[in-house]
């Protein structure tokens, strides 16, 4: 993980893949960016149930793979699940990704792939 | 789940880590006369391989230390995340954004700022437990050594030399002494000065002062001066030797000491309602420090929060700056006089986003490299094939079937056949005795579900 000081030293946003509930206080807490026009690129997305997948992923990789400038992704539990793979796939040291519990969807130890990791190191 | 993540095959051991099982000799040299690729992988003699096993053995201890933090920061945060979205309904329940509007998406300035932003950094450490100590004393705070050993000055003098320790230490400082003082979290939110000489403790809070007064860009502009600095200051210090002079204990073994610590900090001091008045860091968050005193060998990826303000506390506090910042403050996307409840809203997703959030990617990331190290050690004594490794599941896998096959042998299995190399005959034989046969089935009686020890059952008789 001796990540060079470049991958990381502009990283410093925060950005979240959610809900409204979850967006709006994530908002509210002070991480929400929009970047100076013209591009105007936000690092939140607000999804419900009509939000395509295809969107979200676009999203997501938007966030982990074109941006350089976030350090933490934060992207509900329920909606990481409909891009498991992708999320899975994602294993590069910057951004961290986490997977935070929604209003409707807690926190489910199932679905929660640092466990997954666990259980695969102690050969379960 | 996952295409990437293979479901583990249920022929695996049934025992959680390798070192307890204890698993008779004959059975260990079965193995080694089953399996030679095995005792090629072993370690050079015997003391090597204690060596490894007693680090392996280490390090399995903080990674379940770790892991236990990962689980009640889970907890944490569910419950900030919860309380906030409760406080969040309640807001939207009354609501004077009037009818059928709620606080939510269509609300949302456009042109935000952040006002938190996560500070990356990397340093390369060994001992991390004296680090914390040393950081204390580098603030300028002497004699608060928490926990600190002999170590500990050692580390400080690192901790000049090369910023990058100084920074990770730092760090530890906050996460360790929730409860104390400004002037630690000062600490932590000016790295930069750690790489400057030691009267930092001055020059720290001078700092803080400077970035107060500074409005929201002047402030970030400041920031990110510092964090810069910081950065070279790592960069320059390539010097992981010096850090493997502290971490004496474990000098056998090789070290790996990346530590990336995150600071989130928030860039609008001057809405501080107080720089402590923000979240305490709560006492759980004390990852790395744990870590630490167990693992000096491990890289860990540590965050830490360290917004120096408070805006959105719900507290009428104000103070004479605030004018510029409100504005700034999201509350007021939704009008000058808001719920309360939205304000707690607020402050919940504040505490998670300032404390929370940052420990558990950290501790993710401790985790994440305690891994790693595992998986390395356990190659290094050739255990590896008893679990899945997820770097060789594609390669791998297929070769190593013997080596699933049996059922636990712990670092002992390589050692041991080594040993009895000249005469294996004559350990084969004694091996088949009735007596360790019985003990091989009982061990393998655990795992007889599975198809594959039966096969190997099979194999030997």
């Amino acid at each position: 993980m001796a990540a060079q000081v470049s991958a990381y030293k502009d990283r410093q946003f925060l950005a979240v893949i959610g809900d409204e509930d979850s967006v709006t206080g994530l908002l509210l807490a002070g991480i929400g960016h929009v970047t100076d026009p013209p591009d105007s690129q936000k690092n939140f997305l607000v999804c419900d149930s009509k939000t395509e997948k295809a969107q979200i992923e676009k999203t997501f990789n938007s966030f982990t793979k074109e941006r350089k400038d976030i350090g933490i992704v934060l992207i509900n539990q329920h909606i990481a699940e409909q891009i498991r793979d992708t999320v899975d796939k994602f294993r590069d040291a910057f951004p961290a990704v986490l997977e935070i519990p929604s209003k409707d969807h807690p926190y489910d130890p199932e679905k929660d792939s640092v466990l997954r990791r666990v259980r695969r190191l102690f050969g379960e | 789940m996952a295409s990437s993540l293979p479901s583990p095959p249920s022929s695996q051991s049934p025992s959680l880590e390798p070192k307890e099982d204890s698993i008779p000799v004959s059975e260990k040299e079965e193995d080694g006369t089953l399996d030679p690729p095995l005792q090629e992988t072993g370690v050079k003699n015997d003391t090597g391989t204690e060596q490894l096993s007693d680090r392996l053995d280490t390090l399995l201890e903080s990674y379940l230390d770790m892991l236990d933090t990962y689980t009640r920061l889970r907890e944490q945060l569910s419950q900030d995340f919860s309380a906030g979205f409760f406080a969040l309904a309640q807001a939207n329940r009354n609501s004077i954004l009037g009818p059928g509007r709620r606080y939510g998406e269509e609300g949302y300035d456009k042109r935000m700022k952040a006002l938190k932003r996560v500070h990356i950094v990397q340093s390369q450490s060994k001992s991390k437990g004296g680090g914390t100590s040393s950081e204390t004393s580098t603030a300028g705070e002497d004699g608060r050594c928490t926990g600190s050993d002999a170590n500990s000055k050692e580390v400080a003098q690192v901790g000049y030399e090369s910023a990058g320790n100084g920074g990770s230490a730092e760090r530890n400082v906050y996460q360790g002494s929730g409860a104390e003082g400004d002037t630690r979290l000062q600490g932590v939110y000016t790295p930069p000065t750690a790489s400057v000489p030691p009267t930092a403790g001055q020059g720290l809070s001078q700092e803080q002062e400077g970035a107060d007064a500074d409005a929201g860009e002047g402030a970030d502009a400041d920031a990110e001066r510092r964090s810069r600095l910081w950065h070279n200051g790592q960069s320059s210090s390539p010097s992981s030797s010096k850090h493997a002079a502290c971490g004496i204990e474990h000098s056998g073994a090789p070290s790996v000491a990346n530590t990336l610590s995150y600071n989130s900090y928030s860039t609008t001091s001057t809405l501080t309602s107080g720089r402590e008045k923000k979240d305490a860091p709560s006492p759980e968050s004390t990852p790395s420090s744990d870590e630490k005193t167990t693992v000096p060998t491990t890289s860990a990826q540590n965050i830490s929060t360290s917004s120096t303000s408070s805006e959105s506390k719900p507290s009428p506090n104000t103070n004479t700056n605030t004018k510029q910042k409100e504005s700034k403050d999201p509350v007021r996307w939704y009008g000058i006089l808001v719920a309360p409840a939205l304000r707690q809203c607020q402050s919940h997703f504040h505490t998670s986003v300032s404390s929370t959030i940052p420990d558990l990617v950290s501790t993710m990331s401790a985790l994440d490299s305690l891994e790693r190290e595992i998986w390395r050690l356990r190659r290094e004594l050739g255990v590896h094939g008893m679990y899945e490794d997820p770097e060789d599941v594609n390669n791998n896998h297929g070769d190593e079937d013997i080596t699933t096959v049996m059922g636990a042998p712990d670092e002992e299995d390589v050692r041991q056949p080594r040993k009895g190399h000249g005469t294996s005959t004559s350990t084969s034989n004694t091996k088949r005795s009735p007596k360790t046969s019985t003990r091989r089935q009982s061990l393998l009686s655990p795992s007889a579900a599975a198809p594959e020890p039966r096969s190997r059952v099979l194999k030997l008789d």
